[in-house]
């Protein structure tokens, strides 16, 4: 083989399979030549071998030369412990059939599972790759013992590095690297860093982030080797409002269809409740089936998953119902259909996602978007669109993440003392960290020291973390050392709790789950129905329910924003439609509304057909799918208009205030809907259409909540999503058409967004993660896990605290980056002001809720936006509240 | 007419987080926490520090206010019993401030486990009582039940739990407000310590056997600088 030295692995390789694919050919001589690659090919293209044969070459020839000693020579990083099991196993492979049982090349692996005694081994004895994730390997550096072992590491390989660029995650990998490279001075060459990743864009800076500010890196891209037939299917049928539960019968009928059509599917619903239900159902649908069915998540016991992944490897199940668990490459085997229910945000997810199906890279993957409801429609179609001429959404690299800095900081100090301008450019040197200021760097350097605003100064030596003077820092010795290596990693505390049956434990369910629900509720966990008995601190009591019907499955509860290009595309999409509807020519009597909302027969005659034809041929979706959005788009336009991106359309809707039944009972839950139906009022509700993805309208509607604050006084609720946000307001803070310009100006726009954020549930929500990657409080306490209820308390009060005193502290400001950065497009936001300044824009009144804006209202509203005085706030509730009740005597 | 007090069946309320017992001159506080942060920064938590603990002058204003012949903090005086230097700072500042005035009572709560030891050590002058009589009251932390022979018909005033509840204007706005919890045999006082969130009673059950027995009548809610009573 040209393309390699010669050795008894490369004849292995030569033996077992026939050519070495794509990816293999161009980043063998890339690698060899020494330099740093990035490899980016979709799964099934021989990533794995394509970095590692290179690896297992050269320690041949070394061992053949006998020269292999000691130490660790490559260190593979993945994000999933679960990709460092399977590696293990296909490395085994080779070496075994090369050397027989006792390989004098060495495979170990090292995360969170690793027992003590194997610990020791490998220490003892390192092995000559090591497999491991990126909180292992930060546990590594920080233990001075280890770094004789880690200083001849030759080659680094990060595997799915696209899905911790993104991310904290990678943030903080990205300056143990660093600091691994740059251990030994007396080297001449660092470790070369090979990465493996997905199809992404741009893969420039996905490849930066690799190889870290200075340095250089060739890209080896065959994404487009892999051909994709991706598809959009809808159970809504000829009716775009079916009954209540209908959907999700057609849903679930047409998935079992499709998981007697094909060998085995793979099922994606981005949430765990989603999966548990899907999974459920369709055993209940497909009783045949129902032992090859399962569902699969994070969250589910060690035990059952490792089985589920296994069983699918053999071949043995037709269908897998996931979450997003099985979204990243470990081996499961050959998929024939990858489902996704309802739109997985991003058009980069979609190409992913649909790459697990056609195990080979000569096989077509073939996906299936199903959409739940008609807004989820148009961005399936359009998602599918965008992914067939492959136009990805950008990856995002945050930006110097203070709170992962304190912990790389703690832990260097561990191993000497450093030099504060030489730990600087350290960390500088990793590319997330590469603008980082020095006064910001001194901010965590004080706040590691106990430091803080007005800290009486003799305490400042006794609590904090570092030793801190003007050149340098270390770290102090004992406790801190200790509580270091037990809290080492950036993945929060989630508020998980465990399911119990009997003795058993079946999994885990989020607290924020357990807490919508009541004893003698019906849920499904580990696929199968069970009957909520008891919630305890930090788990529940459940005992069989098999024969009973669990509660409704919810496909929606979606946390990832749409990207930009989806949003493009529909509102290009929407303005075709409008001028292709208005332009047509119509019967006068067929367009008088009915009182009923959407007529199931078409209004128009003759220009109809038309319409649905045009849609379908726009969107490459089917004659079906077109028929549905043409109604949609027909409804839109009898009862309000179509918005387009000619103008802002803001419709305005009068309800009064709704009646509930009273209800009685015991849970605070209902005393909760009790006291708030006692006292509803009239609210107006005025929907925006601005169509720019959820994270620019984080932006825009808290803004424009502030303003109107401002404007009229009092607090205004925002609820955005991809297509708009509404906002929700008392009578009182009526505005009219002639205001919205000054509401919607992007003059200012920047502050007015931060001034809404700083009393935020977004913004607490961020802190109470950077609180607990920041050292101030700990997830996990003398071993156990605090329950999310008390974390949240405790930040609850330091962010208040905060607040108050000391705004820009490192984590605060910390906590504020994260949150926008995960949630809000200011860019977006702004750029979209700045566009719609020049158009018109107007307020259409409505008497009921247009089919665009119908996904909106029926979410439920999330967030009150805190923006008023709050001590006015305070006044305003004490007055409203005062004249309901008598007044009590009051002491002299 | 002021709204910082309100008096129900001969007890004070008074929006700065006490009660008043006017036959008795008696002023009850509950929950003071004292050395929060330095407890959490002991455990190699970095809590910030703020300059204002002030505890101290709430107390001192009401001390002024109300000149009672006796002060009682019904427990969890401190978060952590701790022989610290800057704790021990603090209640010494505490005692000499308030004791000249009134007779200082400090009942003992769940968190002060050891304190007697540890102002022992400090030599401070403080006995940790478990419960107080005050006219037709029984003061008491609460964590510990009391039997009913033990309240011998008398109404019980606790603390513990911390309690709050969330007011509404049932359209855009919901804050949750620390509150006093009243009762024909229970009152519940608000954590008067500023680290204290509070837990809303709508949303998660009591702590306590004894606030978990009771139904309460209404709650006393400190919204802004203002008393509101309001239904439970």
């Amino acid at each position: 083989m040209p393309l390699l030295k010669k050795s008894s692995v490369t004849r292995w390789f030569k033996a077992r399979f026939e050519l070495p694919t794509p990816a293999q050919t161009a980043a063998w001589p890339l690698i060899e030549a020494g330099g740093n690659v990035l490899i980016a090919s979709p799964t099934g293209t021989g990533k794995t071998f394509a970095a590692f044969l290179s690896v297992l070459n050269e320690l041949a020839l070394f061992h053949e030369r006998g020269e292999l000693q000691n130490t660790i020579y490559c260190i593979y990083v993945s994000p999933l412990r679960a990709l460092s099991y399977d590696l293990e196993k296909n490395l085994h492979e080779p070496l075994k059939e090369i050397y027989g049982e006792q390989s004098p090349v060495r495979v170990g692996l090292r995360s969170g599972d690793t027992t003590q005694a194997e610990r020791q081994r490998q220490f003892t004895k390192p092995p000559h790759i090591l497999l491991t994730t990126p909180e292992s390997l930060a546990l590594l550096l920080s233990q001075e013992k280890w770094l004789p072992h880690l200083n001849g590491v030759r080659w680094v390989i990060i595997d799915e590095i696209h899905a911790l660029a993104e991310n904290k995650r990678g943030a903080h990998l990205s300056i143990s690297l660093e600091r691994l490279s740059t251990l030994n001075p007396q080297r001449s060459t660092s470790p070369q860093r090979i990465g493996l990743s997905a199809t992404v864009a741009p893969l420039k800076e996905v490849a930066q982030f690799l190889v870290g500010t200075h340095r250089s890196c060739e890209i080896v891209d065959t994404s487009a080797a892999k051909k994709v037939d991706l598809r959009v299917y809808s159970p809504l049928g000829k009716d775009p409002y079916p009954p209540s539960g209908y959907t999700g019968q057609r849903l679930i009928h047409e998935l079992g269809r499709l998981i007697q059509e094909n060998r085995t599917t793979l099922v994606f619903t981005n949430t765990r409740s989603g999966a548990e239900a899907a999974a459920f159902w369709l055993k209940e649908a497909l009783p045949e089936l129902a032992g090859q069915i399962e569902c699969h998540h994070a969250s589910l016991d060690r035990e059952v998953r490792l089985e589920v992944e296994d069983r699918l490897k053999r071949g043995e199940l037709r269908a897998v119902v996931c979450s997003t668990s099985l979204e990243l490459g470990i081996d499961i085997g050959s998929i024939d259909l990858v489902v996704m229910l309802s739109t997985p945000k991003g058009v980069s997810r979609a190409l992913q996602r649909t790459g697990r199906a056609g195990h080979s890279i000569h096989v077509t993957s073939r996906g299936l978007l199903m959409a739940t409801n008609m807004n989820d429609l148009i961005e399936c179609c359009a998602t599918a669109l965008l992914a067939r001429s492959r136009q990805l959404d950008p990856v995002r690299l945050p930006r110097a993440p203070l709170d992962v800095l304190t912990q790389h900081l703690v832990s260097m100090g561990c191993i000497r003392r450093w030099p504060r301008a030489e730990a600087l450019a350290l960390v500088r040197g990793a590319y997330p960290y590469r603008d980082l200021r020095e006064d910001e760097f001194n901010d965590v350097l004080d706040y590691l020291a106990g430091g803080g605003k007005a800290l009486r100064a003799q305490y400042t030596e006794v609590f904090g973390k570092i030793h801190l003077d003007e050149e340098t820092f270390e770290t102090k010795t004992g406790m801190v050392r200790r509580d270091l290596l037990q809290n080492i990693g950036v993945i929060p505390n989630e508020g998980m709790a465990a399911v119990r049956l009997k003795h058993r434990t079946l999994g885990m369910v989020e607290e924020i789950f357990l807490s919508n629900l009541q004893p003698g509720d019906v849920f499904i966990i580990a696929g199968r129905a069970v009957k909520l008995e008891r919630v305890g601190s930090m788990e529940c009591f459940v005992t069989n329910a098999q024969h009973e019907a669990p509660t409704v499955p919810r496909w929606n509860a979606n946390k990832m924003p749409l990207t930009n290009k989806v949003a493009e595309e529909i509102v290009r999409f929407r303005t075709e439609v409008r001028e292709r509807i208005e332009s047509s020519p119509v019967a006068a009597d067929v367009r008088r509304p009915t009182t009923k909302g959407i007529r199931s027969e078409p209004p128009y005659v003759g220009g109809y057909e038309e319409l649905v034809s045009w849609i379908s041929d726009r969107l490459d979706c089917g004659r079906t799918n077109a028929g549905i959005i043409a109604r949609i788009h027909e409804a839109q336009h009898e009862i309000s208009e179509i918005p387009t991106g000619d103008f802002l359309l803001v419709e305005e809707l009068l309800l009064s205030g709704v009646e509930e039944t009273e209800l009685v009972g015991e849970s605070p839950k209902k005393r909760v809907r009790q006291a708030r139906q006692r006292f509803a009022q009239t609210s107006r509700h005025y929907f925006f259409h601005t169509l720019v993805g959820r994270a620019a309208n984080e932006a825009l509607s808290r803004a424009v909540a502030l303003r109107i604050s401002r404007l009229r006084g009092g607090n205004a609720v925002a609820t955005p999503d991809d297509y708009g946000f509404v906002l929700t307001v008392t009578p009182q803070q009526h505005f009219t058409s002639e205001e919205l310009p000054s509401l919607l100006s992007a003059e200012n726009f920047a502050r007015d967004l931060d001034e809404s954020l700083s009393r935020s549930h977004l913004l607490k929500y961020h802190f109470r993660n950077a609180a607990q990657t920041g050292m101030m409080v700990y997830r996990n306490y003398f071993g156990e896990r605090k329950p999310l209820r008390k974390l949240q308390w405790s930040t609850e009060v330091i962010f208040n605290v905060l607040a108050q005193y000391e705004p820009d502290h490192v984590l605060m400001r910390e906590a504020k980056r994260d949150a926008v950065h995960t949630y809000i497009d200011i860019e977006g936001a702004i750029a979209f002001l700045k566009n719609a300044a020049a158009k018109p824009m107007r307020i259409r009144q409505v008497e009921r809720v247009p089919p665009l804006s119908f996904a909106l209202f029926a979410t439920k509203i999330k967030e009150a936006l805190l923006v008023e005085d709050p001590r006015e706030t305070m006044e305003r509730l004490f007055h409203l509240w005062w004249s309901r009740i008598e007044e009590a005597p009051v002491a002299s | 007419m002021s709204h910082s007090r309100l008096q129900i069946d001969g007890v004070v309320f008074d929006v700065r987080r006490a009660a008043w017992f006017p036959d008795e001159r008696v002023l009850a506080v509950a929950d003071l926490h004292l050395g929060y942060a330095w407890a959490h920064r002991l455990s190699g938590q970095l809590m910030p520090i703020t300059p204002a603990n002030d505890t101290l002058g709430r107390l001192q204003e009401l001390q002024r206010d109300y000149e009672p012949r006796e002060i009682v903090v019904l427990g969890d005086i401190v978060h952590r019993a701790m022989a610290l230097a800057v704790l021990e700072a603090e209640m010494r500042e505490l005692f000499n401030a308030l004791s000249p005035r009134s007779q200082l009572v400090f009942l003992a709560g769940n968190h002060d486990r050891d304190l007697q030891n540890v102002l022992d050590q400090w030599l401070l002058p403080i006995s940790l009582a478990a419960s107080r009589e005050v006219g037709t009251h029984l003061l008491v932390h609460g964590d510990a039940a009391v039997s009913s022979a033990g309240a011998r018909g008398l109404r019980i005033l606790m603390g513990h739990e911390h309690p709050a509840i969330s007011i509404s204007d049932g359209v855009t706005t919901s804050e949750k407000c620390p509150c006093f919890l009243v009762s024909e045999s229970v009152i519940v006082l608000p954590a008067f310590s500023r680290w204290a969130a509070g837990t809303n009673i709508r949303a998660y059950p009591f702590m306590s056997e004894l606030a978990r027995q009771t139904t309460f009548q209404c709650a006393v809610a400190i919204v802004g600088d203002k008393l509101l009573r309001v239904r439970v």
